[in-house]
């Protein structure tokens, strides 16, 4: 290769590197509300391909599934405010009130005198009932100011939303007419096989994404029934329990480390709602019931739901994962760590037939100097 | 019927059918049964006409009397036909009692124009089995003209 | 330094050209029985390349996905050998298609084209042709028998002359 034209090609991703670098304070939103925007149409794409053959219309069509998607979305929207806004206050009220600290307290002594005298001898010396006390006494005069912080972010959550929709919408509407744009940017000699690359990360990226989606569904759905049995059976007080469902199956996408993550809330929940239950205590708080749960939950999708893991046919390394976590949140935050996982897929997906398609090209374009 | 359902659907040129669209398929073409050594066609060209071995015997020859095939259950001919017109004479007779299973240029057009998705499969089924054979044809004859 | 970039993004600009790939794809048989209306929504998905004078298309053994019309120009289709030397099968003008065999299986191309006039050229591709048959399936089914039909056809003609070069022999 000429060496010229090297130095060129470094300078140029060094200056793309350095004007990223620069514009990205302002410009990780709308990139952010974009991939977003991306990944919903990559899975409702053939929907939408689908329905414009039978109402031989596409606008008709994208506005069609979009107000399905909305409605659906408002639903769990719905969900979410009931049962969570209905417990905070719920819970900040019986925080304020100081007699709940005090038998939370009671509790936790209860606790610690159903556990073998040993371990409560180290539990104990870790967390001293009077610390454990002006805790949660701080918790209790933080947690109504929070509330207050999480609606003051509200209206941007809404704003992003309406954009990406937006977003959404045109790239819907507009996809085929885009792709052919960007496939006539392609050079002669390499054209059909880019054609043929883009072809194929289309089918793999949407095929890839529906798994996960089914995959979370199915993984939310087991979870809200098992939490459902639980508190009918054993009556748990855990609440909330669409809401941990719906955590759980977007978490299951985490490899390995997403059960424990999805566990976690549940944890807490269930704390948090059996502190004035003195049987509770003697069952651990369910602790040990709702990771039973999980574990169950978790190996039924694996050996019996789905034999073969959509996410295993990507293979994605667990330290690449892990990497892609830590990079998401610090990006994005929140949105950062639900979007790494399905966004790191997709970029094995592109890099894995890139690199076909330029070994490819080589190939063909050793092949022509020979036959030239 | 649920057998027929399944034969038909086993079948290369209908593959990948859900079973309402072989029932939808059944239904739009005929059947016929031939006697042992009855002529299905007797030095015509065949035109217009697909038709599947659902069970039994059928032999092709052409007017010189050479075999041109030796068919038996699952098996299929005539399906250029239902594309171009032929001119050549055949004669198309069962050696057993034969049940065959018609599907005619006119239900294929008449899918086309009520189920296109269908036929889209159907014709993608048929399209396959041509381009492999013209493909495997083609090589045969630039081997004999090596 | 040329870049293919900025020819390809800017050709498309000429209003005479548009008319000319339409009146083009008219009159190649894959599109034969569509209506004019149907035509426009085909043309949607075509791709115009332009090709230098010894340029190629595609080469012998590539993957394929698609077939090539010629718009205006000369291709020829030729069969390579390690070598070096060509065997001329077929050239190609103003209206004639070549590889759409690849559109159905997607197989090696069996020969290579290449440019013997700087040309422009219309591509119809498999993916293409697949989202077609699923957005619009009237007309996606329409151009798929045609299809099969072409291929019927060509079929029917390689029998005969294996025929006539078995009774040769």
């Amino acid at each position: 290769m000429n060496p010229v034209r090297n130095i060129y090609t470094i300078a140029k991703i060094f200056i793309v590197c350095a004007l990223m670098y620069l514009l990205w304070p302002y410009i990780h939103n709308v990139i952010g509300m974009l991939i977003v925007a991306f990944f919903i149409t990559t899975i409702l794409l053939p929907t939408v391909d689908w329905l414009e053959g039978k109402f031989k219309n596409r606008i008709l069509a994208v506005f069609t599934i979009m107000i399905v998607v909305i409605a659906l979305f408002f639903a769990f929207f719905a969900i979410f405010v009931y049962e969570v806004g209905g417990e905070t206050k719920n819970i900040s009220q019986q925080y304020l009130n100081k007699d709940i600290i005090d038998s939370a307290a009671k509790s936790y002594e209860n606790l610690l005198q159903n556990m073998p005298p040993a371990v409560s001898k180290i539990i104990s010396s870790f967390f001293d009932k009077k610390t454990i006390t002006s805790k949660l006494n701080a918790f209790a005069q933080n947690i109504v100011s929070q509330i207050l912080n999480v609606l003051g972010q509200f209206y941007k959550l809404i704003f992003n939303f309406i954009m990406t929709l937006i977003f959404t919408v045109m790239l819907l509407a507009g996809y085929h007419n885009f792709k052919k744009s960007l496939v006539s940017l392609v050079g002669n000699s390499r054209f059909e096989l880019f054609l043929r690359m883009s072809y194929q990360i289309e089918q793999q990226i949407s095929k890839y994404l529906r798994g996960q989606m089914k995959a979370a569904a199915r993984i939310a759905f087991l979870t809200i029934i098992f939490l459902l049995l639980l508190n009918l059976l054993w009556s748990a007080n855990v609440k909330m329990v669409f809401f941990l469902g719906i955590i759980a199956g977007l978490a299951s996408l985490i490899p390995i480390i997403g059960i424990f993550i999805g566990m976690l809330p549940a944890i807490i929940i269930a704390l948090i709602f059996n502190l004035q239950n003195p049987a509770a205590a003697s069952s651990f708080f369910f602790i040990p019931h709702i990771v039973i749960i999980y574990i169950i939950i978790y190996h039924l999708d694996k050996t019996v739901l789905s034999p073969v893991l959509v996410s295993k046919k990507i293979g994605l390394h667990p330290l690449l994962v892990l990497i892609a976590l830590i990079l998401g949140a610090n990006l994005w935050g929140p949105m950062g760590i639900l979007l790494a996982v399905p966004i790191t897929g997709v970029i094995k997906v592109i890099v894995n037939e890139s690199v076909w398609f330029l070994r490819k090209s080589k190939e063909f374009a050793q092949n022509r100097e020979k036959l030239i | 019927m649920a057998e027929k359902n399944k034969q038909i659907r086993d079948n290369p040129i209908f593959h990948n059918l859900s079973k309402k669209e072989a029932e939808y398929i059944i239904k739009n073409s005929s059947l016929q049964t031939l006697a042992a050594e009855q002529y299905f066609l007797k030095e015509k060209p065949l035109n217009d006409t697909l038709a599947i071995i659902l069970k039994g015997h059928i032999i092709i020859t052409n007017d010189e009397k050479k075999i041109l095939a030796d068919l038996n259950e699952t098996d299929f001919f005539g399906e250029i036909s239902l594309f171009i017109s032929n001119t050549e004479n055949l004669c198309i007779q069962a050696k057993t009692i034969t049940e065959l299973f018609i599907f005619s240029k006119k239900t294929l057009q008449n899918t086309l124009k009520a189920k296109p998705g269908l036929a889209t499969k159907i014709l993608k089924n048929i399209s396959k089995i041509l381009a492999e054979r013209l493909r495997i044809t083609n090589n045969q004859l630039q081997e004999l003209q090596k | 330094m040329k870049n293919p970039i900025w020819e390809n993004l800017f050709r498309n600009w000429n209003q005479s050209e548009e008319k000319q790939t339409l009146n083009t794809l008219k009159n190649i048989p894959i599109f034969y029985n569509l209506q004019t209306a149907e035509i426009k929504e085909v043309k949607k998905l075509i791709h115009n390349r332009f090709y230098k004078k010894d340029e190629y298309i595609f080469q012998q053994n590539a993957l394929g996905v698609g077939m090539y019309i010629v718009q205006k120009g000369k291709v020829n289709i030729q069969l390579e050998d390690k070598n070096n030397s060509k065997l001329v099968l077929a050239e190609m003008k103003e209206g004639d298609f070549f590889g759409e065999m690849t559109i159905l299986d997607e197989k090696p191309r069996s020969a290579a084209a290449i440019a013997t006039t700087d040309c422009s050229i219309l591509g119809f591709f498999k993916p293409d042709l697949m989202s077609l048959l699923k957005r619009k399936p009237i007309i996606g089914s329409k151009i798929l028998y045609n299809l099969t039909k072409i291929i019927a056809q060509r079929l029917q003609n390689t029998y005969a002359k294996l025929k006539a070069v078995q009774n040769e022999k």
